[in-house]
């Protein structure tokens, strides 16, 4: 082979595999080059779900004949689960007698969610308490029930820009969005946890509830993962905050905690 | 050869660095132009791609990159070239969908254990308009 023909051949196999590449490029970010498409690759006329994803709840599980248990803050159904890395209870957030009731990204449809039982523990000994002192440090009126706004409990998955799991794996942590407070006479507040929302009395309400959830935690957390808790919401709030929970609190349970 | 790889492993370090960034749209304001950026960041069960807005007021040569996000949202779809200044010049509109948050709640309803944690919420069908309010940036 002539070197004449030697650098044609290398250039031709160059430029190939640039065209390759560059069309592997083009597909990757074809939603940067197209206009009008949804994120998701989904069509105008399809219901399209997350990547990935689809619900799939299969047949309903027999009617519990035991009632869930009742006078507690946050109604847990009877019975234990084991989950992917660890055990977990139900919360019923639609049970009408609980003081605590809530549901996925609604302010008024309720829903079941999934929580270690230490946790659940945890939530009923301290997190009316906290939810309480918050309102009166806020001068809302003292609230009789409420109903949280969230965007999950147990969720498989990894934390957020990292490898290991997140609380949520391990059912222990709840994203909250809002507070929605029903005081006895049935007037209601709402206490948004964006960072949108972060002024007056909501500032109030959002700094003394993260400071009152933090001290529920045991001597066996550092005071860097007590911190962490409460968590993490708004960049300038009292405990500080990072923009990765801006627009919720994650309220969890660590590992140190039990 | 060397020259080959070099161009392989640079492509494929852009493909790898765009995983996130889904789109952006410059948007011209009255006194400066606004960047709506999309990016897919997990970590939120329902709403996977989050908006956000950065706005460069006058006629500064700022470096994107360099202006903090003033403003964002996460949603649950959204299409990213779709971002426009309203007509009042208030706001910046873009088509988004919402999470289908009542089927999610029904479907917890009826799942329990592991398979409880696998569960994702779906979009709505129908898409509306987030908007933006502009009017505190560029006074």
């Amino acid at each position: 082979m002539t070197k004449n023909t030697l650098f044609q051949t290398r250039t031709k196999a160059t430029l190939s595999l640039f065209l390759i590449a560059l069309t592997f490029l083009t597909v990757r970010c074809s939603p940067i080059l197209g206009d009008g498409d949804w994120a998701s690759g989904s069509s105008d006329e399809e219901t399209q779900g997350s990547p990935g994803s689809g619900i799939n709840p299969g047949p309903a599980p027999d009617p519990d004949p035991n009632p869930p248990v009742a006078g507690l803050f946050f109604s847990i159904l009877p019975g234990t689960q084991q989950l992917a890395w660890g055990p977990g209870v139900t919360w019923n957030g639609c049970d009408k007698d609980a003081i605590v009731r809530g549901g996925y990204d609604s302010d008024t449809k309720c829903g079941n969610g999934t929580i270690l039982p230490a946790y659940a523990n945890h939530l009923n000994k301290y997190f009316f308490g906290c939810v309480e002192k918050a309102a009166a440090d806020a001068d809302f009126q003292q609230p009789q029930k409420v109903f949280l706004r969230h965007w999950g409990t147990y969720v498989n998955r990894n934390a957020r820009n990292s490898s290991s799991l997140s609380m949520h794996a391990y059912a222990r942590a709840i994203d909250i969005v809002k507070f929605i407070l029903f005081d006895r006479s049935g007037a209601v507040t709402q206490v948004s946890t964006n960072v949108r929302d972060f002024k007056g009395a909501t500032v109030k309400f959002y700094n003394s509830f993260r400071q009152c959830w933090k001290e529920t935690m045991p001597s066996t957390c550092r005071p860097g993962q007590r911190e962490y808790v409460g968590s993490i919401g708004i960049p300038g709030s009292a405990l500080g905050g990072n923009d990765l929970h801006n627009d919720h609190i994650h309220l969890s349970f660590p590992l140190c905690a039990g | 050869m060397n020259m080959l790889t070099a161009l392989i492993a640079a492509s494929l370090t852009l493909a790898s660095a765009s995983t996130d960034l889904i789109g952006e749209r410059k948007v011209s304001l009255q006194d400066g132009e606004a960047l709506v950026s999309t990016k897919r960041i997990e970590g939120k069960l329902g709403r996977p791609y989050t908006v956000e807005l950065r706005v460069k007021c006058g006629a500064a040569n700022t470096d994107w990159t360099k202006l903090p996000v003033v403003d964002s949202e996460a949603v649950c779809d959204v299409k990213p070239q779709s971002a426009k200044l309203s007509a009042d010049g208030k706001n910046i509109s873009i088509l988004i969908r919402e999470t289908d948050a009542e089927a999610f709640n029904e479907a917890t309803k009826k799942t329990a254990g592991e398979a409880s944690g696998a569960l994702v919420p779906q979009c709505q069908k129908s898409a509306r308009e987030f908007l933006f309010n502009i009017e505190k940036y560029c006074r």
